[in-house]
């Protein structure tokens, strides 16, 4: 025997308080899972995007010399001695350091109109930059070691001429209108203020220093070494980025530390900083989101977890209260598996509801949040995956108080009270 | 009549064990998590130096020419010139003013032991410290004299002094920063203010600098700004004294002016120093050149207090939301579980009023130790939140507003969710549940 849904529904109705609570919670659940649920993974997605680099088998060595200049070659060369080293490329800033050191390019020498010229991050770096991040050059060359200046002192900074290869997303902003902005910017110089610089190859991408801000993918290498003592504030932030074989990522920590006793070997006299993983780093950079994405998560399940209990908790009160409707129907030939059905369909029908009108709600404060904060749009989709979601979590939960209706003897219709 | 009802409740919640553990659980769940997301805004909207906030002001100034964008709101930049902080330092108008900048540098310790390190450092001028109300632990500021006569002197924080000496009154010792010796004549005592207001262009919740030495020794001592600077004119400066001269924008102002004709005074100084340098072809604009930016205005043009706080706070007071409708469901269903005793009670002489407030009592009581257990959660969330980074380190900290609001809260928002079954339940009529 199995009950017409429309006496389900009318006994739904006749106990008022109870659909209006439901109603009320299972709507309210809907809104701020998807809310919280999309927002996480918007998040989420924003943090893994790709950058370009290889980043799990980098790991920086901060250095910076303070009485007399480095010499980068001899430091790469103990360097790539290690066992498990595979190359290294001196920088003048980490990748994702927060800092940037970035400049306007323009196709003329002190160009004064902003619209002619694009802003880009820059980083200098030598001739192992490309292969030392896997990063994918899709147009002209890598820099050859004849080209990259080490720069010793100040005036050789000035006097030296820059090669450099910049990321497509630099060069389209260059050449809006080209059809192949990368072939259009290859071989020609381009100048920041009056330094001419000339562009000889191109990679697919790489997130410089601060991927958060809006030009994070202009990116423009410098064919330049830092070597001098320097205080500018551009070389601040000077590295070796070290690669290490496919083999050694778990080693990572003994690899570091024996890294940083060959520099100090080499040159004991210098600010060598802690070394660190990239993928620390980047966590490092990327903390706040990552919290936010953390702290939405446990929202979310911790709400999964309080509507749960509280429909496991509304549903055993109905039960009792009609304990003795439950054993006069199983009086009347009702089987154990009507039972369980029939509590199972009266969640099902409240949830149903519920969560409609949930999704309501939930485009509701989604239009709040972004009338208020700058939160993203809810996609359709996402919310309807939601609400699915909610509904089974409610049957999941109503099927052990059923069950346990469904246990009630029939005898319990002869006893009173 | 309180505490009788206070027993009745204790006694119905242990005769309850788990619908009262389902509704504890989604109180404490719900003010824990409201409450951390709670603080996280509240700190980051904290006022960082109430007693001050609002007689100190940002001064920004529009050296720059008209085609020039600055990207903020009123196209103002946030730092000053070399030449714009000194000639208003000099016209001395405010009864305290500060300008300063971020530099490093190299620290050798005397301890072999210690390899050589970078220092933060703040380049400023005298005022800084009373003006900001940063705390002494030994000796002081150095003095105006020795400001103007270019003594090499500084003030160190408590954690360098900790670093360098093992702590201790270590004034008159002196510190190797890059090549030239300094000596120390003051010692801050552990001082972060958050967020770290004086300075936010490099992240509002940095941790304050660990050396202060005297501007007057830029011209000598040649220190590169640490961080942002911005030069708007094109074509770059040759040597350091260049760099001075130049319309870089780098140095941080502030002004204290406590009365409304100070503030006016100052804006007419302000005013007159701008004509007095159009005339020279500096300034070249015709807006309004320059604002004063009171501490909170500040924060808030620099967008220090995040948005996307505030879509969490939103979120989790929603969140709550739904464990208050769930605790009123689950009140609902518990205080029918004791109708019979309610009619008991009536037919002994209580009113409905009496049944009313008995119940409201019982919920405050789970609201209460709900509020407690939400507090723990809270307060473990943030052990969890300061191990994120520095920032949070410095924000995720519960002070006594926060304590004593969690329970407040949770007690509150339980008597709301439970006004309506108390209300249910003390209507119901007596003699229903006499008659079996």
């Amino acid at each position: 025997m199995t009950l017409p849904i429309s006496h389900i529904v009318a006994s739904i109705i006749r106990n008022k308080t109870n659909l209006f609570v439901m109603l009320t919670q299972i709507a309210l659940t809907v809104a701020v899972i998807s809310n919280a649920a999309f927002f996480a993974i918007d998040t989420l997605k924003f943090i893994n995007r790709d950058s370009g680099i290889a980043e799990h088998s980098l790991f920086a060595i901060p250095v910076s010399p303070i009485d007399e200049e480095m010499n980068a070659l001899s430091d790469q060369r103990v360097l790539s001695e290690l066992p498990g080293i595979v190359s290294s490329s001196m920088v003048n800033s980490i990748p994702f350091s927060r800092i940037t050191w970035n400049m306007r390019f323009a196709e003329q020498a002190e160009e004064k109109e902003l619209s002619k010229s694009v802003r880009a991050n820059i980083t200098t770096a030598d001739e192992h930059f490309i292969d030392t991040l896997g990063l994918k050059l899709i147009a002209g060359r890598n820099f050859r070691s004849d080209e990259v200046v080490y720069v010793k002192n100040t005036s050789d900074w000035g006097a030296s001429s820059v090669t450099a290869i910049v990321s497509l997303a630099f060069a389209k902003d260059f050449y809006p209108e080209s059809a192949d902005p990368a072939s259009q910017l290859l071989g020609r110089t381009i100048y920041t203020a009056k330094m001419p610089v000339k562009v000889i190859g191109v990679i697919d991408k790489m997130h410089g220093q601060a991927p958060r801000t809006p030009f994070a993918e202009h990116q423009i290498i410098f064919s330049q070494v830092f070597e001098l003592v320097s205080k500018n504030a551009v070389l601040s932030g000077r590295a070796y980025l070290v690669k290490v074989s496919q083999n050694d990522v778990q080693s990572l920590q003994t690899l570091m530390k024996g890294a940083v006793d060959s520099l100090r070997d080499v040159q004991a006299n210098r600010i060598i900083k802690q070394p660190i993983k990239l993928l620390d780093h980047k966590a490092q950079y990327y903390s706040q989101d990552r919290l936010l994405k953390n702290i939405l998560l446990v929202l979310v399940s911790a709400l999964l977890l309080v509507t749960c209990l509280g429909i496991v908790g509304m549903a055993l009160f109905n039960i009792n209260k009609r304990t003795k409707q439950i054993g006069v129907r199983r009086a009347l030939g009702a089987s154990q598996k009507d039972i369980l059905f029939y509590f199972v369909s009266e969640h099902l029908i409240i949830a149903l509801f519920a969560v409609v009108l949930g999704g309501l709600i939930s485009i509701l404060v989604n239009y709040l949040l972004m009338s208020l904060f700058a939160m993203a749009k809810l996609p359709f989709d996402f919310l309807i995956q939601s609400m699915i979601f909610v509904v089974l979590t409610v049957v999941v939960a109503v099927i052990g108080p059923a069950h346990r209706a469904a246990l009630i003897s029939p005898a319990t219709a002869t006893r009173t009270s | 009549m309180f505490f009788y009802y206070l027993k009745l409740a204790y006694k119905n919640i242990i005769a309850n064990p788990v619908i009262s553990a389902l509704m504890l659980i989604a109180i404490a769940v719900g003010i824990g998590l409201s409450m951390t997301s709670l603080v996280l805004h509240h700190m980051r909207g904290a006022d960082p130096i109430p007693s001050k906030s609002s007689s100190l002001f940002v001064v920004q100034l529009a050296s720059h020419d008209e085609a020039v964008s600055m990207g903020t709101s009123d196209n103002l930049h946030n730092k000053l010139s070399y030449q714009d902080a000194k000639a208003l330092l000099n016209a001395n108008i405010a009864s305290a003013q500060t300008a300063s900048f971020k530099a490093s540098a190299i620290v050798r310790p005397k301890d072999n032991h210690i390899y050589p390190f970078q220092a933060s450092i703040r380049v400023t001028n005298k005022d800084f410290f009373d003006m900001f109300n940063v705390p002494f632990a030994y000796g002081s500021s150095w003095s105006e004299q020795s400001e103007a006569s270019r003594l090499q002197q500084i003030v160190i924080s408590h954690e360098l002094n900790m670093d360098l000496f093992g702590g201790g009154n270590n004034i008159g010792q002196s510190i190797q920063l890059d090549q030239h010796d300094y000596q120390v004549v003051g010692i801050l005592a552990p001082w972060q203010p958050v967020p770290n207001f004086y300075d936010v262009t490099q992240g509002a919740f940095t941790k304050s600098e660990q050396v202060y030495l005297p501007m007057t020794l830029v011209d000598d001592m040649e220190f590169t700004v640490l961080g942002n600077y911005f030069c708007w004119q094109q074509g770059g400066y040759d040597d350091y004294q260049d760099f001075l001269e130049s319309e870089c924008l780098w140095w941080h102002f502030w002004v204290e002016l406590s009365t409304p004709e100070q503030i006016k005074a100052y804006q007419e100084n302000l005013k007159a120093y701008i004509s007095k340098q159009r005339k020279v072809g500096r300034f070249a604009n015709d807006w309004k050149a320059y604002d004063l930016k009171s501490v909170m205005d500040w924060l808030d043009y620099m967008k220090v207090t995040g948005d996307k706080n505030g879509i969490l706070v939103v979120l989790s007071f929603l969140f709550l939301a739904v464990c208050l409708i769930n605790t009123l469901s689950l009140l609902i269903s518990k205080f029918f579980k004791h109708a019979q005793d309610c009619g008991i009670r009536r037919a002994l002489g209580a009113s409905q009023l009496h049944i009313f407030y008995q119940h409201l009592v019982e919920v405050g009581l789970i609201g209460f130790i709900g509020g407690l257990f939400g507090l723990l959660i809270a307060y473990i969330g943030l052990v969890w939140l300061r191990s994120y980074n520095i920032e949070y380190e410095l924000i995720a900290r519960l002070d006594w507003a926060m304590i004593t609001m969690a329970p407040a809260l949770a007690i509150g928002t339980s008597i709301l969710a439970g006004l309506f079954p108390a209300w249910l339940i003390c209507r119901t009529p007596a003699a229903r549940y006499l008659k079996s």
